[in-house]
């Protein structure tokens, strides 16, 4: 972080984005409920290269840059001020330890995609983080229009270590080891070196040309990178634009290990019966002809079935702990090309916290949104039975979150309950329809509830109080 | 000015350099191959083509 110069430090408001600082070029700042971008005149001459190249016009009619326009506003006055951007706002921010390893694999496309159209038109990357894409109109896009700078011949890719410490080294790991994407970028938030990569690959690994000249060759030089050489001039775009290509047949070439096992006998392990999932459908489709939403939380989403019955305006946020089903629905959303739904993997007992610098520089889940409404299908047998949280407990943390909630509430006669009792004590004497709709009470009113003429389940919408 | 807060590493510069000359040199074969592996796709393909079929 370059502490010179940096614009904010002048008489500035303090509605400046938390998580932006570290780049002199400029920052983001909200303003009336709407999100800009202040340019410093430092980066003048990158951003006029840009525009006059068309960089940015490209990269957003490819749906790879998000769209912004330049306001006339001049809501931050300063001496340094350039340029004031009002970008598309977006709807719900997401963190790389919320993406399953297909979101990661598409946000690390993007990046490659975005940087090659730089190199073409004479720019490049300067960073290649995870953090500067967010899923926005069902695809990932990069959102910092201040990431490009003018390219100087003979210089190699300076955002070319950060790329392969934070995607490339991560998918590797996620495929070759089966552990998951999300996982791995929770506890590497800022990346795994290659030489923690290497330390994990299998020999067979050793195989793959590209895998073997941005992980191995890199980890075993890491330990010799003091040793400066000068820069050549024979060094060109055509040689990163290579590399770039070398890592994008890299990641492409990559799969995840769990994702065909699980996803063969899905249905028939996860949902009772298709019967039962037509009638939820139909119970859900009419009450949501019903009632007024914007926005909505699918928590225990599984693969989107019950989101994709929202209406196309609203725009939800669909959280399962599950990353395959989350890689599933992604994978939907990409091909349908649904706009409205952000996929999250998300286990609800371990909510993604406050993240970064003074913890403000990425929010807790539960604390970025308020929703019109909560669906809670098929879950609620999984915290109180699967993770031991009272009923009270979970009513009141959907009640801080959501205004309205659809719920289902699976009694201990339901096989699936049943299993989950097979072996262990039965300690959950609340656990009843009773103490289900007692618990709720406290901070919701229930509207209506139907049962399924399929199963002893019921449905229950409710209002908070 | 590069800006380096990003990447500070010197060392990423030799192994960039490294990597496009590895690449460079695996295009050169490749290309290669593939001219070679196109003169035989072409004799198998004139070999296996009914003269009956091709209309166009």
């Amino acid at each position: 972080m370059q502490k010179k110069g940096i614009a904010i430090q002048m008489n500035l408001p303090n509605n400046i984005h938390p998580a932006s600082f570290r780049d002199p070029a400029g920052f983001v700042f909200k303003n009336e409920a709407l999100y800009y971008r202040y340019v410093s005149k430092r980066y003048q001459q990158h951003y006029e290269y840009a525009n006059s190249h068309n960089v940015f016009k490209e990269a957003i009619e490819k749906n790879l840059l998000l769209s912004f326009e330049e306001t006339d506003a001049v809501i931050i006055n300063s001496i340094d001020h350039y340029k004031t951007l009002l970008p598309q706002q977006i709807d719900f921010i997401t963190y790389p330890w919320e993406w399953s390893f297909e979101q990661l694999r598409d946000a690390a496309i993007v990046t490659l995609e975005i940087c090659r159209i730089a190199l073409k038109k004479g720019m490049i990357l300067k960073d290649a983080t995870p953090l500067n894409l967010q899923f926005v109109d069902g695809k990932f896009q990069w959102i910092d229009h201040l990431s490009f700078e003018i390219y100087q011949q003979g210089n190699a890719w300076v955002a070319y270590r950060q790329f392969c410490e934070m995607f490339l080294n991560p998918l590797i790991v996620a495929s070759f080891t089966g552990m998951e994407a999300h996982r791995i970028m929770l506890a590497y938030p800022k990346g795994i070196s290659a030489k923690q990569t290497a330390a994990l690959l299998p020999f067979k690994s050793k195989w793959r040309l590209h895998i073997q000249l941005h992980v191995f060759l890199q980890a075993k030089m890491q330990d010799k990178q003091h040793k400066t050489i000068p820069r050549s001039q024979n060094f060109t775009a055509p040689k990163i634009l290579r590399i770039i290509d070398s890592l994008q047949a890299c990641i492409q070439s990559l799969q995840y290990k769990t994702a065909s096992s699980v996803w063969g006998n899905y249905y028939d392990e996860t949902i009772i019966s298709q019967a039962y999932l037509n009638e939820k459908k139909e119970i859900i489709r009419n009450i949501l002809q019903t009632i007024p939403y914007q926005s909505v939380l699918d928590a225990g989403c599984n693969d989107g079935e019950m989101a994709k019955l929202c209406n196309a305006q609203a725009s939800i946020v669909a959280a399962d702990a599950d990353s395959t089903c989350i890689d599933h629905l992604h994978t939907q959303i990409k091909q349908n090309h649904i706009k409205n739904i952000c996929p999250v993997v998300l286990d609800l007992t371990h909510p993604s916290g406050a993240m970064g610098w003074d913890n403000s520089e990425q929010n807790a889940f539960f604390l970025r949104k308020e929703y019109d409404l909560i669906f809670a299908f098929a879950l609620i047998h999984h915290l109180a039975i699967g993770s031991n949280i009272p009923l009270d407990k979970i009513a009141e943390v959907f009640s801080k979150t959501g205004k309205q909630l659809l719920i289902e509430f699976v009694p201990k006669e339901d096989p699936k309950v049943a299993s989950m009792l097979l072996n262990r004590t039965d300690i959950f004497v609340h656990y009843t329809r009773a103490g289900f709709e007692e618990a709720f009470c406290n901070y919701y009113t229930i509207i209506f509830s139907v049962k399924s003429n399929t199963t002893e389940r019921m449905i229950y919408h409710m209002t908070r109080k | 000015m590069p800006i380096i807060y990003i990447d500070p590493g010197s060392g990423s510069y030799l192994i960039q350099v490294i990597i496009a000359a590895v690449l460079g040199v695996a295009f050169y074969f490749k290309t290669g191959w593939n001219w070679v592996k196109s003169i035989f796709m072409r004799s198998a393909k004139k070999r296996n083509s009914d003269p009956n079929e091709s209309s166009e």
